[in-house]
């Protein structure tokens, strides 16, 4: 079933266990999700570097 | 293959929520640029926080082409841990230790090697296995095994699951051999467990090159059988796009991650739950263990193919071993 149809590729998910929880990373932030309501609860931004090759980040 | 090359760490500690009803949440404690410290060169992407005695915790557990090391992120300081007799040919892309960090396993698609730290023994565990192209090695604390899935046995390429003992790399069973000719890859395995019923799943996921399926398998291992596949769920996913999945023990949900967004499915043992799905619409998501009356024999198990984009074709199969596979 979809939960969201947000462009997810190169992502990486984790479990949290003791939050039931989830984490979800997007680039440049993580998504936390609520692991009953798969709804996303928070968000922790991540600063980036620049990118210093070809490859966008 | 290209370096996968580390950039910068961060590390969050959690803060518990000071209201009820209100969630803990991760504030940033440290940030360290890994690209300017010489050594971060080869880097394994899988690394873990070093135990300790009391709660804090402040140093992380890398490995390298050539050594297993460890950072100090409060106070940047590192320290080889254990040096390899001969590195690696090329960055290890598996790392786990078991559960109280004194044996390792260390990993690169085609090499595997298992380290007792304080003896400083290394055996090199592919060539005895006879397997190649390594995807994915994770630890089963309760058994005290790490389980390791292949790509390649004997040269020939398939979907191979062994059981290694932590203490004894030479004690290997292997679970699953299932020789199909393709390529996989984006591979996760997990162990589902239901203390209650003395259950315990293996559950793997990979995408497949020419068919563009993305496979969730789960077999059972509770019991020492021939036959240990319960479901096989297939859905499309483009061999050229990354994805993944990862399960929540939660519910027993597995959330995969694609270009197509998130999606989950029901693996436990709750027949259906109302949900809301990404349009808004309300959904009833039915657990696949709700499909096990189709089965016609106990070791049957059902196939859920996507054979056409509107359709599901659920098929009942029965595995059996013909030679060695």
């Amino acid at each position: 079933m979809p939960l969201s149809t947000e462009n997810l590729e190169g992502s990486i998910g984790l479990e949290l266990k003791a939050m039931d929880a989830y984490l979800v990373s997007k680039i440049d932030r993580v998504a936390i999700h609520d692991a009953e309501s798969f709804e996303a609860v928070d968000e922790i931004p991540i600063a980036l570097l620049k990118a210093d090759t070809r490859e966008p980040n | 293959m290209n370096e996968q090359a580390t950039n910068q760490l961060f590390v969050f500690k959690k803060v518990h929520a000071s209201a009820p009803g209100e969630r803990d949440r991760y504030e940033l404690h440290k940030r360290i640029v890994l690209r300017e410290i010489p050594e971060f060169k080869k880097v394994c992407m899988n690394f873990h926080f070093k135990k300790s005695a009391g709660p804090v915790k402040d140093t992380i557990i890398f490995t390298k082409v050539d050594q297993i090391f460890e950072l100090n992120f409060e106070t940047s300081a590192l320290a080889t841990v254990h040096e390899f007799k001969t590195p690696f040919g090329r960055q290890p892309l598996y790392f786990k230790p078991n559960e109280d960090q004194t044996i390792f396993l260390v990993a690169s698609p085609d090499e595997g090697r298992h380290l007792h730290l304080a003896s400083k023994k290394e055996i090199e565990f592919n060539a005895d296995l006879q397997i190649s192209s390594i995807k994915d090695i994770i630890y089963d604390e309760e058994e005290r095994q790490f389980l390791i899935l292949a790509n390649k046995y004997e040269e020939k390429l398939g979907f191979f699951v062994a059981k290694m003992s932590e203490k004894d790399p030479g004690d290997v069973t292997f679970l699953i051999k299932w020789k199909n000719k393709l390529d996989i890859g984006d591979t996760k395995m997990f162990v589902l467990r239901n203390h209650e019923k003395g259950l315990k799943e293996l559950i793997i996921s990979f995408k497949t090159i020419f068919i563009n399926t993305y496979n969730l398998v789960v077999l059972d291992i509770s019991v020492e059988d021939d036959q240990l596949m319960i479901f096989r769920h297939e859905s499309f996913q483009l061999w050229e796009s990354e994805c993944t999945g990862f399960l929540l023990s939660k519910n027993k949900d597995f959330i995969t991650l694609a270009k197509a967004g998130m999606q989950v499915m029901s693996l436990g043992e709750v027949e259906k739950r109302a949900l809301v799905d990404a349009q808004g619409f309300d959904r009833m998501l039915h657990s696949l263990e709700s499909q096990n009356y189709l089965k016609v024999d106990k070791n049957n198990y059902l196939l859920l193919e996507c054979g056409k984009p509107s359709q599901r074709i659920i098929s009942i199969q029965q595995e059996y071993v013909k030679g060695d596979t």
